[in-house]
């Protein structure tokens, strides 16, 4: 086909079981106009063999091999051979729903996107097929083309919008704004959250963004071998806050607006992270992180406006004592147990005196006294 | 699908002078995910034409036309047509601050609270208003992660409903809505019908409102000018609150502190203000109160409550 609609990306490495479904849902698409790019990592379950037949059926299918185990690598490698208009990413172990892109060229064509994102599904197939759909804009959000750079007025609604989950593979990217721009994904070994760093650069390069209420796509929850399942990983996410560093570096004129949006980023991916690594590593991944956290707090970096309070007082207690955070999350206590008085002890108690002085004043000695068994007993119950 | 994060529910009449500013800071709010429900309540002057105007030109306004019923059935049908997880009440001649509903959305993330009251400023200050309703609009920060009635002598908690964001789950799960038949002091109701029911309430000390709480016309002013009536229909509404509290075993539990809060909240009025019928309305008080069995508590009183109690014993004979 000589001006394909939209190029679907599909990276695969050994994912014999779920080839089929994925390559199915794909050319059924309703939507004819489209390439299928499929990058195979030399593949030694029969992956392989399985791609060359649809190829040598489907005059849209054109399989890459890369030389390279990489997610990110792979997917570039499609990038550079894709003709369409738009750019997809499927990944081989999930499948799309019939009118997955046909509903994003549509929407996307309509306003003239650069990027045009919606919700999935997350599936499970054992061990009853299972589907939980995982909306990712209300019927609001999905109202309007958004610039993320600068269309927000609310820092925290920002970093919301950021934060969406880094579902690279249910959107389509608007080719020449991808070469452009020239974005490319991390080429870490593996498959190793690449997804964060694109996802980023992306947002904040990107003019008209727009999302959709609608689920598109089932996301495969029960393999194993997934990287999401992998706690081996544990730097990975540091190369990719690194690799968002160095963006930030080349793009001065984005730097200052979107540090402090980078900064809760990678406080909520650390947390993320720290939660699913083996025990023993913990308390390590967070000294680093807190090394990591210093360095920002003193570059003037970190922006109190995009975290909320507990998170913002999280951060610093990283920062001062790693170890202390970790036994203190970890006894699941952290979000309640918090000060949120930023008054000194002595202002406390000249408070409670004028208080009580008033309460005297109003109401007579008694009642105060009764009033403040009352309290005190309050207080103990609350304990 | 997922849900906006708040919802603006603005009940409007007859307002066509003071609606554009109070929908313009609506309109305006910095957080972005919001949708703004007006009901206009069969208004007979341009109020209809002016909200129409704003839900053409921003897809998140969405107007409710209806016969004329009253401010809590249109306030209802604001809950019913409206998806957001939290709900926020907006008067339509008061304004917002333009970052309310980020404060508000931002407090919600940091506990689990099903209620979050902010602080507001009260406009015009000349004529100057009564000195208690400055009081009732600055709150300090705090929370309660459990009911307790403390809470409803927090300030804030009471009588304004217009500082106060609820979260949908609660009204869902109370039930609780407006009563279609008071037209006065319904807020009021609602939120004694609320409160004791809610995972924790937080209030922040940000003044996020402007309360306008005079002006021509005005539906509460015509309201207020019969002080005899105004009074007793705080005695009915008390008696409303009380047989709902009595119906969930509230009562038991604070009957003692809801006796005073009564006393006081009526016995001052029945003092200072000029009213034509003292005996009879401190007799109307002690049968709500004979009714719903309170008096068994008065013993337990003390210092300000117990006076306005013997107050009202002498009162009523």
């Amino acid at each position: 086909m000589d001006n394909p609609k939209v190029s679907i990306i599909m990276p695969s490495l050994n994912v014999g079981p779920y080839i089929e479904e994925c390559v199915d849902s794909v050319l059924k698409q309703t939507l004819k106009e489209i390439e299928v790019i499929c990058v195979d990592a030399g593949s030694t379950d029969g992956t392989l063999e399985k791609l060359q037949a649809y190829e040598a059926k489907d005059p849209r299918v054109h399989l890459v091999i890369s030389d390279r185990k990489s997610y990110g690598y792979q997917v570039n490698l499609g990038f550079d051979h894709a003709h369409g208009e738009y750019l997809g990413i499927v990944e081989t172990d999930d499948f799309a729903e019939p009118d997955m892109f046909e509903k994003l060229y549509t929407a996307a064509k309509k306003d003239d996107l650069d990027v045009c994102k919606a919700g999935f599904y997350f599936y499970w197939s054992k061990p009853a097929a299972k589907d939980e759909p995982s909306p990712i804009a209300s019927e609001v959000m999905a109202s309007r083309v958004f610039c993320p750079l600068t269309d927000f007025k609310a820092p925290l609604e920002q970093v919301d919008f950021f934060n969406i989950k880094p579902s690279i593979w249910s959107a389509i990217y608007r080719r020449s704004f991808i070469e452009g721009q020239k974005i490319r994904l991390n080429e870490t070994p593996g498959a190793s959250f690449q997804d964060t760093a694109f996802n980023f650069k992306v947002y904040a390069l990107a003019k008209r963004v727009r999302l959709l209420t609608d689920c598109v796509l089932h996301y495969r929850q029960d393999n194993e071998q997934s990287s999401i399942n992998n706690p081996g990983k544990a730097y990975c996410l540091c190369d990719e806050y690194q690799a968002i560093d160095d963006f930030l570096d080349s793009h001065p004129e984005l730097k200052g607006k979107l540090e402090g949006v980078k900064v809760r980023l990678k406080y909520d991916a650390y947390i993320w992270n720290v939660n699913r690594l083996d025990e023993s590593i913990k308390l390590k991944f967070l000294e680093r992180a807190s090394e990591e956290f210093k360095h920002e707090l003193e570059m003037g970096y970190a922006d109190r406006s995009c975290f909320v309070t507990y998170k913002w007082k999280a951060f610093l207690l990283i920062i001062q004592d790693p170890a202390k955070f970790k036994e203190k999350w970890l006894d699941g206590i952290w979000a309640v147990d918090i000060e949120f008085d930023d008054d000194t002890k002595f202002m406390k108690l000249w408070k409670k005196i004028n208080g009580g002085i008033y309460c005297i004043r109003d109401h007579g000695f008694v009642y105060t006294v009764k009033l403040g068994i009352d309290k005190l007993k309050d207080r103990r119950n609350r304990e | 699908m997922l849900q906006p994060k708040i919802s603006i529910i603005i009940p409007c009449y007859n307002v066509e002078n003071y609606i554009a500013r109070c929908l313009d800071t609506c309109v305006g709010q910095t957080l972005f995910d919001i949708e703004i429900v007006c009901v206009d309540d069969g208004s007979k002057d341009r109020t209809g034409q002016i909200l129409d105007w704003y839900a053409e030109r921003d897809c998140r306004v969405r107007v409710i036309h209806k016969v004329n019923a009253g401010v809590s059935a249109a306030r209802n049908t604001g809950i019913e047509n409206s998806t957001g997880k939290w709900i926020m009440f907006v008067d339509s001649d008061d304004y917002l601050d333009t970052s309310a509903c980020e404060k508000v959305w931002k407090e919600s993330m940091t506990n689990t609270s099903d209620i979050i009251v902010h602080g507001g400023y009260i406009v015009p200050d000349y004529p100057k208003p009564e000195s208690w309703k400055y009081w009732a609009v600055l709150t300090r920060k705090t929370v309660y992660p459990k009911f307790s009635f403390n809470v409803l002598e927090e300030r804030g908690a009471t009588p304004f409903l217009w500082l106060q964001a609820y979260r949908r789950e609660l009204l869902e799960r109370t039930g609780v809505r407006f009563c279609d038949s008071i037209t006065f002091g319904e807020d009021l109701i609602f939120q004694f019908e609320n409160l004791p029911f809610a995972n924790g309430v937080s209030f922040i000390d940000d003044r996020l409102y402007y309360y306008r709480w005079y002006r021509e016309g005005s539906l509460m002013k015509e309201a207020t000018a019969d002080l005899d009536a105004r009074t007793s229909r705080h005695i009915s509404n008390i008696g409303v609150i009380a047989s709902f509290w009595k119906e969930r075993g509230l009562l038991d539990r604070y009957g003692k502190e809801f006796l005073g809060w009564a006393v006081g909240f009526v016995i001052p009025d029945l003092e200072k203000l000029e009213l034509k019928d003292v005996p009879s309305l401190a007799r109307q008080l002690d049968a709500v109160l004979e009714e719903n069995d309170l008096k068994r508590f008065s013993s337990g009183l003390h210092g300000a409550a117990g006076r306005h109690y013997r107050k009202m014993l002498k009162l009523k004979d």
